[in-house]
Protein backbone atom coordinates (compact mmCIF):
# COMPACT_ATOMS: atom_id res chain seq x y z
CA UNK A 1 0.00 0.00 0.00
CA UNK A 2 1.50 3.38 -0.86
CA UNK A 3 -1.02 5.36 -0.36
CA UNK A 4 -1.51 6.93 -3.67
CA UNK A 5 -3.84 9.64 -1.60
CA UNK A 6 -4.39 10.61 2.21
CA UNK A 7 -5.33 12.32 4.91
CA UNK A 8 -4.17 11.60 8.44
CA UNK A 9 -4.81 13.54 11.33
CA UNK A 10 -4.72 12.70 15.33
CA UNK A 11 -4.60 15.82 17.79
CA UNK A 12 -4.68 13.92 20.45
CA UNK A 13 -2.33 14.35 23.60
CA UNK A 14 -1.87 10.75 24.54
CA UNK A 15 -1.19 10.03 28.40
CA UNK A 16 -0.50 5.99 29.17
CA UNK A 17 1.03 3.79 31.60
CA UNK A 18 0.67 3.80 35.45
CA UNK A 19 -0.12 6.38 37.31
CA UNK A 20 -1.19 8.18 34.19
CA UNK A 21 -4.29 9.73 36.22
CA UNK A 22 -2.12 11.73 38.55
CA UNK A 23 -1.19 13.83 35.53
CA UNK A 24 -4.85 15.08 35.29
CA UNK A 25 -4.64 18.21 36.86
CA UNK A 26 -1.42 19.13 35.28
CA UNK A 27 -2.85 18.72 31.97
CA UNK A 28 -6.04 20.67 32.77
CA UNK A 29 -3.68 23.78 33.37
CA UNK A 30 -1.83 23.40 30.09
CA UNK A 31 -5.09 23.00 28.14
CA UNK A 32 -6.42 26.73 30.15
CA UNK A 33 -9.06 25.09 32.00
CA UNK A 34 -10.51 24.83 35.69
CA UNK A 35 -13.53 23.50 35.94
CA UNK A 36 -14.48 19.90 34.47
CA UNK A 37 -17.96 18.53 33.97
CA UNK A 38 -17.31 14.95 34.29
CA UNK A 39 -19.77 12.98 32.21
CA UNK A 40 -20.02 9.27 32.98
CA UNK A 41 -22.45 6.19 33.98
CA UNK A 42 -23.89 4.70 37.30
CA UNK A 43 -21.73 1.78 36.36
CA UNK A 44 -18.16 3.37 36.71
CA UNK A 45 -19.63 5.12 39.68
CA UNK A 46 -20.73 2.03 41.13
CA UNK A 47 -17.24 0.14 40.42
CA UNK A 48 -15.55 3.47 42.33
CA UNK A 49 -13.49 4.74 39.21
CA UNK A 50 -15.52 8.06 39.75
CA UNK A 51 -13.46 8.36 42.99
CA UNK A 52 -9.09 8.71 41.74
CA UNK A 53 -10.38 11.26 39.22
CA UNK A 54 -11.81 13.25 42.17
CA UNK A 55 -9.21 12.52 44.59
CA UNK A 56 -6.65 14.11 41.58
CA UNK A 57 -8.05 17.30 42.41
CA UNK A 58 -7.56 17.57 45.77
CA UNK A 59 -4.88 20.52 46.26
CA UNK A 60 -4.77 21.89 42.23
CA UNK A 61 -6.17 24.94 40.84
CA UNK A 62 -8.60 22.31 39.23
CA UNK A 63 -12.00 21.52 40.09
CA UNK A 64 -14.62 18.80 38.93
CA UNK A 65 -17.94 21.55 38.87
CA UNK A 66 -20.21 19.03 38.09
CA UNK A 67 -21.14 15.17 37.66
CA UNK A 68 -23.19 13.67 35.02
CA UNK A 69 -23.48 10.25 36.08
CA UNK A 70 -26.86 8.66 34.45
CA UNK A 71 -25.30 8.36 30.86
CA UNK A 72 -27.22 5.31 29.00
CA UNK A 73 -25.55 2.69 26.67
CA UNK A 74 -27.05 4.03 23.78
CA UNK A 75 -26.83 8.04 24.42
CA UNK A 76 -29.40 10.17 22.71
CA UNK A 77 -29.46 13.64 21.31
CA UNK A 78 -31.20 14.43 24.75
CA UNK A 79 -28.97 13.19 26.69
CA UNK A 80 -26.85 15.40 24.79
CA UNK A 81 -28.78 18.36 24.87
CA UNK A 82 -29.12 18.07 28.81
CA UNK A 83 -25.46 17.42 29.51
CA UNK A 84 -25.10 20.85 27.97
CA UNK A 85 -27.18 22.73 29.60
CA UNK A 86 -25.76 21.58 33.02
CA UNK A 87 -22.35 22.28 31.48
CA UNK A 88 -23.14 26.03 30.86
CA UNK A 89 -25.25 26.21 34.15
CA UNK A 90 -22.32 25.32 35.81
CA UNK A 91 -19.93 27.34 34.39
CA UNK A 92 -17.76 24.67 33.18
CA UNK A 93 -14.77 25.08 30.79
CA UNK A 94 -13.81 21.53 29.69
CA UNK A 95 -15.79 18.19 29.71
CA UNK A 96 -14.13 14.83 31.53
CA UNK A 97 -15.24 12.14 29.57
CA UNK A 98 -14.98 8.92 31.99
CA UNK A 99 -16.24 5.24 31.35
CA UNK A 100 -16.45 3.93 27.65
CA UNK A 101 -18.04 4.84 24.30
CA UNK A 102 -21.10 5.89 25.32
CA UNK A 103 -19.50 8.52 27.75
CA UNK A 104 -17.48 9.58 25.63
CA UNK A 105 -19.80 10.15 22.67
CA UNK A 106 -22.19 12.37 25.02
CA UNK A 107 -19.47 14.23 26.01
CA UNK A 108 -18.35 14.66 22.00
CA UNK A 109 -22.31 15.42 21.53
CA UNK A 110 -22.82 18.06 24.23
CA UNK A 111 -19.79 19.69 23.09
CA UNK A 112 -21.42 20.10 19.55
CA UNK A 113 -24.47 21.57 21.26
CA UNK A 114 -22.73 24.21 23.48
CA UNK A 115 -20.06 25.00 20.42
CA UNK A 116 -21.85 25.22 17.56
CA UNK A 117 -24.82 27.31 19.83
CA UNK A 118 -27.33 24.98 18.84
CA UNK A 119 -30.75 23.15 20.37
CA UNK A 120 -30.94 20.62 17.93
CA UNK A 121 -27.66 18.46 17.81
CA UNK A 122 -29.08 16.87 14.57
CA UNK A 123 -28.60 19.58 12.19
CA UNK A 124 -25.27 18.93 12.82
CA UNK A 125 -25.29 15.33 10.92
CA UNK A 126 -22.93 14.14 8.55
CA UNK A 127 -19.05 14.21 7.70
CA UNK A 128 -16.78 17.25 8.16
CA UNK A 129 -19.60 19.94 8.55
CA UNK A 130 -18.88 21.10 11.90
CA UNK A 131 -16.99 24.68 11.86
CA UNK A 132 -16.93 25.36 15.80
CA UNK A 133 -13.56 24.89 17.29
CA UNK A 134 -15.36 22.66 20.26
CA UNK A 135 -14.19 23.19 24.07
CA UNK A 136 -11.60 20.98 25.66
CA UNK A 137 -12.33 17.15 26.07
CA UNK A 138 -10.35 15.04 28.24
CA UNK A 139 -11.13 11.15 28.07
CA UNK A 140 -10.53 8.67 30.48
CA UNK A 141 -11.18 5.35 28.85
CA UNK A 142 -12.34 2.50 31.79
CA UNK A 143 -12.98 0.03 28.82
CA UNK A 144 -10.62 -1.17 26.37
CA UNK A 145 -12.41 -1.34 22.81
CA UNK A 146 -14.12 1.56 21.52
CA UNK A 147 -10.95 3.37 20.66
CA UNK A 148 -12.85 6.70 20.92
CA UNK A 149 -10.55 8.61 23.05
CA UNK A 150 -8.58 8.74 19.76
CA UNK A 151 -10.72 9.41 16.97
CA UNK A 152 -13.25 11.55 15.02
CA UNK A 153 -16.30 10.39 15.18
CA UNK A 154 -19.52 10.48 17.47
CA UNK A 155 -22.21 7.72 17.29
CA UNK A 156 -25.45 9.61 19.03
CA UNK A 157 -28.72 7.89 18.76
CA UNK A 158 -31.95 9.63 17.31
CA UNK A 159 -34.63 8.70 19.46
CA UNK A 160 -37.39 10.16 16.95
CA UNK A 161 -36.24 7.94 14.29
CA UNK A 162 -35.15 4.93 16.53
CA UNK A 163 -31.74 4.91 14.33
CA UNK A 164 -27.83 5.54 15.55
CA UNK A 165 -26.30 8.88 13.71
CA UNK A 166 -22.95 9.38 13.35
CA UNK A 167 -21.32 12.54 13.62
CA UNK A 168 -17.51 12.67 11.61
CA UNK A 169 -15.48 15.55 12.14
CA UNK A 170 -11.50 16.69 12.87
CA UNK A 171 -13.43 18.97 15.76
CA UNK A 172 -14.42 16.08 17.40
CA UNK A 173 -11.36 14.86 18.60
CA UNK A 174 -10.81 14.69 21.99
CA UNK A 175 -7.74 17.21 23.78
CA UNK A 176 -6.36 14.88 26.02
CA UNK A 177 -6.62 10.85 26.51
CA UNK A 178 -5.72 9.83 29.60
CA UNK A 179 -4.71 6.07 29.79
CA UNK A 180 -4.39 4.74 33.07
CA UNK A 181 -4.81 0.73 33.16
CA UNK A 182 -6.14 0.81 36.98
CA UNK A 183 -8.98 2.06 35.51
CA UNK A 184 -10.08 -0.67 33.53
CA UNK A 185 -9.12 -3.13 35.82
CA UNK A 186 -12.73 -3.33 36.91
CA UNK A 187 -13.98 -4.52 33.76
CA UNK A 188 -15.85 -8.10 33.93
CA UNK A 189 -14.65 -11.22 31.64
CA UNK A 190 -17.09 -11.30 29.48
CA UNK A 191 -16.85 -7.42 28.76
CA UNK A 192 -13.06 -7.16 28.69
CA UNK A 193 -13.53 -9.68 25.71
CA UNK A 194 -16.04 -8.45 23.57
CA UNK A 195 -14.46 -4.67 24.09
CA UNK A 196 -10.80 -6.60 23.27
CA UNK A 197 -12.38 -7.74 19.79
CA UNK A 198 -14.20 -4.74 19.34
CA UNK A 199 -10.61 -2.93 19.33
CA UNK A 200 -9.81 -6.30 17.22
CA UNK A 201 -12.49 -5.03 14.42
CA UNK A 202 -11.13 -1.63 14.35
CA UNK A 203 -7.83 -2.72 13.46
CA UNK A 204 -8.77 -5.40 11.29
CA UNK A 205 -11.32 -3.24 9.03
CA UNK A 206 -9.01 0.32 9.20
CA UNK A 207 -6.35 -2.61 7.59
CA UNK A 208 -8.70 -3.41 4.51
CA UNK A 209 -10.61 -0.92 4.83
CA UNK A 210 -10.19 1.72 1.01
CA UNK A 211 -9.10 4.39 3.21
CA UNK A 212 -6.39 2.56 4.55
CA UNK A 213 -3.04 4.53 4.17
CA UNK A 214 0.47 3.81 5.24
CA UNK A 215 -0.04 5.28 8.37
CA UNK A 216 -3.21 4.04 9.65
CA UNK A 217 -1.50 0.68 8.67
CA UNK A 218 1.45 0.90 11.28
CA UNK A 219 -1.14 1.75 14.18
CA UNK A 220 -3.24 -1.59 12.77
CA UNK A 221 -1.02 -3.90 12.93
CA UNK A 222 0.81 -2.75 16.04
CA UNK A 223 -2.54 -2.74 17.68
CA UNK A 224 -3.45 -6.15 16.57
CA UNK A 225 0.08 -7.50 17.84
CA UNK A 226 -0.75 -6.27 21.29
CA UNK A 227 -4.46 -7.45 21.25
CA UNK A 228 -3.40 -11.37 19.88
CA UNK A 229 -0.82 -11.13 22.74
CA UNK A 230 -2.91 -9.84 25.70
CA UNK A 231 -6.39 -10.20 25.85
CA UNK A 232 -6.68 -13.98 26.64
CA UNK A 233 -4.96 -12.88 29.08
CA UNK A 234 -6.41 -9.60 30.36
CA UNK A 235 -9.71 -11.98 29.90
CA UNK A 236 -8.79 -14.67 32.27
CA UNK A 237 -6.76 -12.66 35.09
CA UNK A 238 -8.30 -9.11 34.97
CA UNK A 239 -5.56 -8.18 37.66
CA UNK A 240 -2.74 -8.21 35.54
CA UNK A 241 -1.65 -4.63 35.48
CA UNK A 242 -0.04 -5.43 32.05
CA UNK A 243 -2.13 -7.15 29.83
CA UNK A 244 -4.59 -4.37 30.98
CA UNK A 245 -2.49 -1.90 29.70
CA UNK A 246 -1.50 -3.45 26.58
CA UNK A 247 -4.91 -3.87 25.77
CA UNK A 248 -5.98 0.45 26.75
CA UNK A 249 -3.15 0.77 24.45
CA UNK A 250 -4.51 -1.54 21.69
CA UNK A 251 -7.77 -0.07 21.77
CA UNK A 252 -5.97 3.59 21.56
CA UNK A 253 -4.36 2.69 18.37
CA UNK A 254 -6.67 0.89 16.44
CA UNK A 255 -8.88 3.84 17.27
CA UNK A 256 -6.30 6.02 15.82
CA UNK A 257 -5.91 3.65 12.61
CA UNK A 258 -9.75 3.50 12.13
CA UNK A 259 -10.52 7.15 12.75
CA UNK A 260 -7.85 7.83 9.24
CA UNK A 261 -9.19 4.79 7.20
CA UNK A 262 -12.76 4.23 8.79
CA UNK A 263 -14.18 0.51 9.28
CA UNK A 264 -16.58 -1.95 6.79
CA UNK A 265 -18.79 -4.46 6.27
CA UNK A 266 -18.25 -5.87 10.07
CA UNK A 267 -19.30 -2.22 11.81
CA UNK A 268 -21.93 -1.77 8.74
CA UNK A 269 -23.83 -5.25 10.44
CA UNK A 270 -22.75 -4.33 13.77
CA UNK A 271 -24.21 -1.31 14.16
CA UNK A 272 -27.84 -2.39 12.71
CA UNK A 273 -27.75 -5.40 14.80
CA UNK A 274 -27.00 -2.93 17.75
CA UNK A 275 -29.94 -0.71 16.24
CA UNK A 276 -32.55 -3.37 15.76
CA UNK A 277 -31.66 -6.52 18.31
CA UNK A 278 -29.61 -4.02 21.15
CA UNK A 279 -26.57 -6.44 20.75
CA UNK A 280 -23.58 -4.84 22.66
CA UNK A 281 -21.50 -3.06 19.73
CA UNK A 282 -18.53 -5.47 20.72
CA UNK A 283 -19.94 -8.40 21.13
CA UNK A 284 -21.48 -7.73 17.56
CA UNK A 285 -18.36 -6.90 16.33
CA UNK A 286 -16.68 -10.31 18.38
CA UNK A 287 -19.65 -12.13 16.51
CA UNK A 288 -19.15 -10.55 12.78
CA UNK A 289 -15.87 -10.29 12.45
CA UNK A 290 -14.03 -13.09 10.95
CA UNK A 291 -17.32 -13.68 8.52
CA UNK A 292 -16.63 -10.22 7.47
CA UNK A 293 -13.06 -10.52 6.75
CA UNK A 294 -14.03 -14.45 4.92
CA UNK A 295 -16.65 -11.44 2.60
CA UNK A 296 -13.88 -9.58 1.73
CA UNK A 297 -11.01 -12.36 0.96
CA UNK A 298 -11.39 -12.04 -2.86
CA UNK A 299 -10.68 -8.03 -3.23
CA UNK A 300 -8.30 -8.29 0.49
CA UNK A 301 -6.46 -11.07 0.04
CA UNK A 302 -3.02 -9.51 -0.16
CA UNK A 303 -4.01 -7.05 3.04
CA UNK A 304 -5.79 -9.75 5.10
CA UNK A 305 -2.38 -12.09 4.32
CA UNK A 306 -0.48 -9.53 5.55
CA UNK A 307 -2.08 -9.33 9.50
CA UNK A 308 -1.37 -13.51 9.89
CA UNK A 309 2.41 -12.46 11.34
CA UNK A 310 0.33 -9.95 13.86
CA UNK A 311 -1.94 -12.73 14.81
CA UNK A 312 0.82 -15.12 15.33
CA UNK A 313 0.25 -17.50 12.52
CA UNK A 314 3.29 -19.73 12.32
CA UNK A 315 3.16 -20.86 9.35
CA UNK A 316 3.57 -18.35 6.50
CA UNK A 317 4.10 -20.57 3.69
CA UNK A 318 1.94 -20.17 0.65
CA UNK A 319 -0.11 -17.44 -1.27
CA UNK A 320 -1.44 -14.70 -0.15
CA UNK A 321 -4.68 -16.23 -0.11
CA UNK A 322 -3.52 -19.18 2.11
CA UNK A 323 -1.98 -16.74 4.51
CA UNK A 324 -5.32 -14.60 4.27
CA UNK A 325 -7.10 -17.69 5.55
CA UNK A 326 -5.04 -18.63 7.88
CA UNK A 327 -5.50 -15.19 9.83
CA UNK A 328 -9.42 -15.73 9.35
CA UNK A 329 -8.71 -19.11 11.19
CA UNK A 330 -6.72 -16.90 13.99
CA UNK A 331 -9.60 -15.06 14.39
CA UNK A 332 -11.78 -18.18 14.59
CA UNK A 333 -9.39 -19.62 17.41
CA UNK A 334 -9.26 -16.30 19.40
CA UNK A 335 -13.14 -15.72 19.72
CA UNK A 336 -13.36 -19.65 20.67
CA UNK A 337 -10.84 -19.33 23.45
CA UNK A 338 -12.82 -16.38 24.92
CA UNK A 339 -15.63 -17.99 24.80
CA UNK A 340 -14.54 -20.89 26.67
CA UNK A 341 -12.54 -18.24 29.33
CA UNK A 342 -15.70 -16.48 29.77
CA UNK A 343 -18.72 -17.20 28.11
CA UNK A 344 -19.11 -15.00 25.27
CA UNK A 345 -21.29 -15.52 22.85
CA UNK A 346 -19.88 -16.58 19.36
CA UNK A 347 -23.51 -16.44 17.57
CA UNK A 348 -25.87 -14.12 17.09
CA UNK A 349 -29.04 -16.48 17.98
CA UNK A 350 -26.61 -16.52 21.04
CA UNK A 351 -26.99 -12.64 21.26
CA UNK A 352 -30.25 -13.14 21.39
CA UNK A 353 -31.05 -12.32 17.71
CA UNK A 354 -33.97 -13.88 16.44
CA UNK A 355 -34.31 -15.35 12.72
CA UNK A 356 -36.87 -12.80 11.61
CA UNK A 357 -34.70 -10.06 12.62
CA UNK A 358 -32.33 -10.70 10.40
CA UNK A 359 -33.82 -9.08 7.02
CA UNK A 360 -34.23 -5.77 9.37
CA UNK A 361 -30.72 -5.78 9.96
CA UNK A 362 -29.77 -6.21 6.43
CA UNK A 363 -31.98 -3.56 4.89
CA UNK A 364 -30.42 -1.40 7.96
CA UNK A 365 -26.77 -2.36 7.36
CA UNK A 366 -26.51 -1.67 3.35
CA UNK A 367 -27.12 2.17 4.65
CA UNK A 368 -24.68 2.61 6.93
CA UNK A 369 -21.97 4.62 5.90
CA UNK A 370 -19.36 2.31 6.39
CA UNK A 371 -20.20 0.38 3.59
CA UNK A 372 -18.84 3.24 1.79
CA UNK A 373 -14.82 2.48 2.72
CA UNK A 374 -15.88 -1.60 2.30
CA UNK A 375 -13.48 -3.18 -0.14
CA UNK A 376 -16.29 -5.31 -1.38
CA UNK A 377 -19.82 -3.41 -2.57
CA UNK A 378 -22.48 -4.70 0.33
CA UNK A 379 -25.86 -4.98 -1.40
CA UNK A 380 -29.20 -6.71 0.58
CA UNK A 381 -28.90 -10.59 -0.79
CA UNK A 382 -24.51 -9.98 0.46
CA UNK A 383 -25.55 -8.87 3.83
CA UNK A 384 -28.44 -11.40 4.80
CA UNK A 385 -26.06 -14.15 3.39
CA UNK A 386 -23.29 -12.58 5.97
CA UNK A 387 -26.28 -12.73 9.19
CA UNK A 388 -27.30 -16.26 7.99
CA UNK A 389 -23.38 -17.31 8.37
CA UNK A 390 -22.83 -15.94 11.82
CA UNK A 391 -26.65 -16.82 12.96
CA UNK B 1 3.24 41.60 -17.59
CA UNK B 2 3.90 38.23 -16.97
CA UNK B 3 2.04 38.37 -13.81
CA UNK B 4 -1.57 39.28 -15.32
CA UNK B 5 -0.91 36.59 -18.14
CA UNK B 6 -0.45 33.98 -15.32
CA UNK B 7 -3.37 35.24 -13.47
CA UNK B 8 -5.35 34.98 -17.14
CA UNK B 9 -4.25 31.26 -16.99
CA UNK B 10 -5.62 30.42 -13.82
CA UNK B 11 -8.85 32.21 -13.95
CA UNK B 12 -9.33 30.91 -17.77
CA UNK B 13 -8.56 27.19 -15.94
CA UNK B 14 -10.77 27.53 -13.71
CA UNK B 15 -13.83 29.04 -15.57
CA UNK B 16 -13.07 25.64 -18.01
CA UNK B 17 -13.04 23.91 -14.74
CA UNK B 18 -16.47 25.70 -13.46
CA UNK B 19 -18.30 25.19 -16.90
CA UNK B 20 -17.51 21.69 -17.07
CA UNK B 21 -18.53 20.84 -13.14
CA UNK B 22 -21.47 22.80 -14.48
CA UNK B 23 -22.87 21.02 -17.57
CA UNK B 24 -21.97 17.75 -15.11
CA UNK B 25 -23.74 18.42 -12.54
CA UNK B 26 -26.68 19.83 -14.44
CA UNK B 27 -26.57 16.74 -16.79
CA UNK B 28 -26.51 14.53 -13.66
CA UNK B 29 -29.81 16.24 -11.81
CA UNK B 30 -31.84 15.71 -15.13
CA UNK B 31 -30.71 12.08 -16.03
CA UNK B 32 -31.94 11.63 -12.12
CA UNK B 33 -35.53 12.41 -13.06
CA UNK B 34 -35.42 10.68 -16.20
CA UNK B 35 -33.82 7.48 -14.36
CA UNK B 36 -36.31 7.78 -11.83
CA UNK B 37 -38.96 7.30 -14.80
CA UNK B 38 -37.64 4.38 -16.63
CA UNK B 39 -35.29 2.69 -13.84
CA UNK B 40 -36.94 0.16 -11.16
CA UNK B 41 -33.60 -0.17 -9.84
CA UNK B 42 -33.95 4.23 -8.54
CA UNK B 43 -37.20 3.96 -8.16
CA UNK B 44 -36.70 1.13 -5.49
CA UNK B 45 -33.98 3.22 -3.92
CA UNK B 46 -36.31 6.80 -3.98
CA UNK B 47 -39.05 4.73 -2.25
CA UNK B 48 -37.09 4.40 0.52
CA UNK B 49 -36.69 7.92 0.94
CA UNK B 50 -38.63 10.33 3.13
CA UNK B 51 -41.32 12.40 1.56
CA UNK B 52 -40.38 15.70 0.00
CA UNK B 53 -36.63 14.99 0.62
CA UNK B 54 -34.46 17.42 -0.86
CA UNK B 55 -30.97 16.84 -1.97
CA UNK B 56 -28.22 19.19 -3.32
CA UNK B 57 -24.57 17.99 -5.01
CA UNK B 58 -22.48 21.04 -5.40
CA UNK B 59 -18.84 22.40 -5.32
CA UNK B 60 -17.41 24.26 -2.56
CA UNK B 61 -16.85 26.84 -1.35
CA UNK B 62 -19.61 29.10 -3.98
CA UNK B 63 -20.62 26.21 -6.08
CA UNK B 64 -22.27 25.30 -8.95
CA UNK B 65 -24.63 23.37 -7.12
CA UNK B 66 -28.21 21.31 -8.25
CA UNK B 67 -30.79 20.64 -5.94
CA UNK B 68 -33.50 17.19 -6.83
CA UNK B 69 -36.73 16.62 -4.54
CA UNK B 70 -38.80 13.60 -4.13
CA UNK B 71 -42.20 13.70 -5.35
CA UNK B 72 -44.71 11.20 -5.19
CA UNK B 73 -43.82 7.62 -3.80
CA UNK B 74 -40.83 6.80 -5.82
CA UNK B 75 -40.02 10.22 -8.49
CA UNK B 76 -37.87 13.07 -8.45
CA UNK B 77 -37.64 16.21 -9.63
CA UNK B 78 -34.85 18.46 -10.93
CA UNK B 79 -35.33 21.79 -8.91
CA UNK B 80 -32.31 23.97 -10.82
CA UNK B 81 -28.74 24.56 -10.73
CA UNK B 82 -28.80 26.13 -6.87
CA UNK B 83 -28.57 25.28 -3.67
CA UNK B 84 -31.25 26.14 -1.05
CA UNK B 85 -32.08 24.50 2.19
CA UNK B 86 -31.24 20.77 1.33
CA UNK B 87 -32.30 17.89 3.98
CA UNK B 88 -28.52 16.05 2.63
CA UNK B 89 -26.32 17.72 0.78
CA UNK B 90 -22.96 16.32 -0.71
CA UNK B 91 -20.37 19.12 -1.94
CA UNK B 92 -16.57 18.55 -3.44
CA UNK B 93 -13.77 19.98 -1.67
CA UNK B 94 -12.97 21.53 -5.02
CA UNK B 95 -13.08 21.47 -8.09
CA UNK B 96 -10.65 18.85 -9.14
CA UNK B 97 -12.42 16.47 -6.88
CA UNK B 98 -15.88 17.24 -8.31
CA UNK B 99 -14.10 16.90 -12.11
CA UNK B 100 -12.31 13.32 -11.10
CA UNK B 101 -16.10 11.87 -9.95
CA UNK B 102 -18.02 13.96 -12.91
CA UNK B 103 -15.33 13.00 -15.51
CA UNK B 104 -15.53 8.95 -14.57
CA UNK B 105 -12.01 9.05 -13.44
CA UNK B 106 -12.55 8.05 -9.71
CA UNK B 107 -15.55 6.54 -8.45
CA UNK B 108 -17.66 8.07 -5.66
CA UNK B 109 -16.75 5.50 -2.81
CA UNK B 110 -12.90 6.04 -3.78
CA UNK B 111 -13.74 9.92 -3.71
CA UNK B 112 -15.48 9.29 -0.31
CA UNK B 113 -12.46 7.27 0.91
CA UNK B 114 -10.51 9.86 0.07
CA UNK B 115 -12.60 12.39 1.71
CA UNK B 116 -13.01 14.49 -1.73
CA UNK B 117 -16.38 15.68 -0.36
CA UNK B 118 -17.76 16.52 2.66
CA UNK B 119 -22.01 15.39 3.65
CA UNK B 120 -24.06 17.64 5.28
CA UNK B 121 -27.24 15.78 6.73
CA UNK B 122 -28.14 11.91 7.81
CA UNK B 123 -25.40 9.45 6.38
CA UNK B 124 -27.73 6.97 6.16
CA UNK B 125 -29.63 8.40 3.79
CA UNK B 126 -26.95 9.56 1.93
CA UNK B 127 -25.98 6.16 1.21
CA UNK B 128 -28.78 5.39 -0.43
CA UNK B 129 -28.89 9.08 -2.58
CA UNK B 130 -25.34 7.46 -3.25
CA UNK B 131 -26.42 4.41 -4.76
CA UNK B 132 -29.19 5.91 -7.03
CA UNK B 133 -26.36 8.32 -8.10
CA UNK B 134 -24.32 5.54 -8.63
CA UNK B 135 -27.40 3.86 -11.20
CA UNK B 136 -27.94 7.33 -12.83
CA UNK B 137 -23.72 7.48 -13.36
CA UNK B 138 -23.77 3.96 -14.75
CA UNK B 139 -26.41 5.18 -17.58
CA UNK B 140 -24.17 8.00 -18.45
CA UNK B 141 -20.63 6.73 -18.57
CA UNK B 142 -19.63 4.23 -21.37
CA UNK B 143 -19.61 0.31 -19.99
CA UNK B 144 -15.46 1.20 -19.68
CA UNK B 145 -15.67 3.42 -17.37
CA UNK B 146 -18.35 1.87 -15.17
CA UNK B 147 -15.96 -1.55 -15.19
CA UNK B 148 -12.87 0.90 -13.83
CA UNK B 149 -14.91 2.91 -11.15
CA UNK B 150 -17.77 0.86 -9.79
CA UNK B 151 -16.72 -1.74 -7.13
CA UNK B 152 -19.45 -4.20 -8.41
CA UNK B 153 -21.01 -3.48 -12.06
CA UNK B 154 -24.91 -4.11 -11.98
CA UNK B 155 -25.50 -7.10 -13.55
CA UNK B 156 -26.95 -6.68 -17.28
CA UNK B 157 -30.39 -7.09 -17.98
CA UNK B 158 -33.26 -6.40 -20.18
CA UNK B 159 -34.95 -4.21 -18.03
CA UNK B 160 -31.84 -2.34 -17.09
CA UNK B 161 -30.32 -1.59 -20.68
CA UNK B 162 -34.24 -0.77 -21.70
CA UNK B 163 -33.92 2.34 -18.66
CA UNK B 164 -30.76 3.09 -20.16
CA UNK B 165 -31.67 3.69 -23.94
CA UNK B 166 -34.61 5.44 -22.78
CA UNK B 167 -32.83 7.58 -20.27
CA UNK B 168 -29.87 8.47 -23.23
CA UNK B 169 -32.41 9.08 -25.51
CA UNK B 170 -34.50 11.69 -23.45
CA UNK B 171 -31.41 13.50 -22.09
CA UNK B 172 -30.82 16.02 -25.08
CA UNK B 173 -34.29 17.38 -25.34
CA UNK B 174 -34.47 17.12 -20.96
CA UNK B 175 -31.14 19.29 -20.73
CA UNK B 176 -32.24 21.68 -23.72
CA UNK B 177 -35.49 21.92 -21.42
CA UNK B 178 -34.44 22.22 -18.20
CA UNK B 179 -30.52 23.76 -18.45
CA UNK B 180 -31.33 26.68 -17.13
CA UNK B 181 -33.36 26.42 -14.76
Amino acid sequence: MTGEFFEFFCPVKIISGHKALANLPYEMTLLGVSKALVITDPGVVNAGLLKPVQATMKGSDCKIAAIYDKTPPDSSSYVCNEVAQMFLKKKCDCFIALGGGSCIDTAKGANIVISEGTDDLMKFQGMDRLTAHQKPLIVIPTTAGTGSEATLVAVIKDVDRNTKMPFVSDELYPALAIIDPKMTMSMPPKITAATGMDALTHAVEAYYSLQKNPISDCFATSAIKLIFGNLLTAAKNGADEQARLAMANASLMAGIAFSNAMVGVVHALAHAAGGICKVPHGLANAILLPYGMEYNLKSSAAALGELAPAMGVKDLKGNAKKRAEAAIQAVFDLRQKLHDATGMPLTLSEAGVTQKDLEKIAHGAVNDGSCTYNPEELEYKDAFKILKKAY
Amino acid sequence: MKILTDNWKVSGALAAKQAVAKTSLVAVGVAFELAAKYSQDVRDEVATWRDNLVFAMGVLPNGPYITIQKTGHDQVKYLGSYMQMPDVAILFKNFDCALMVFTGQMGTHIAAAERRFIIRGNIGETMSINRALGIVQSFLFPGIIVQKTFRRVPEPSTERTMAKFKVLAALTPALALKAFK
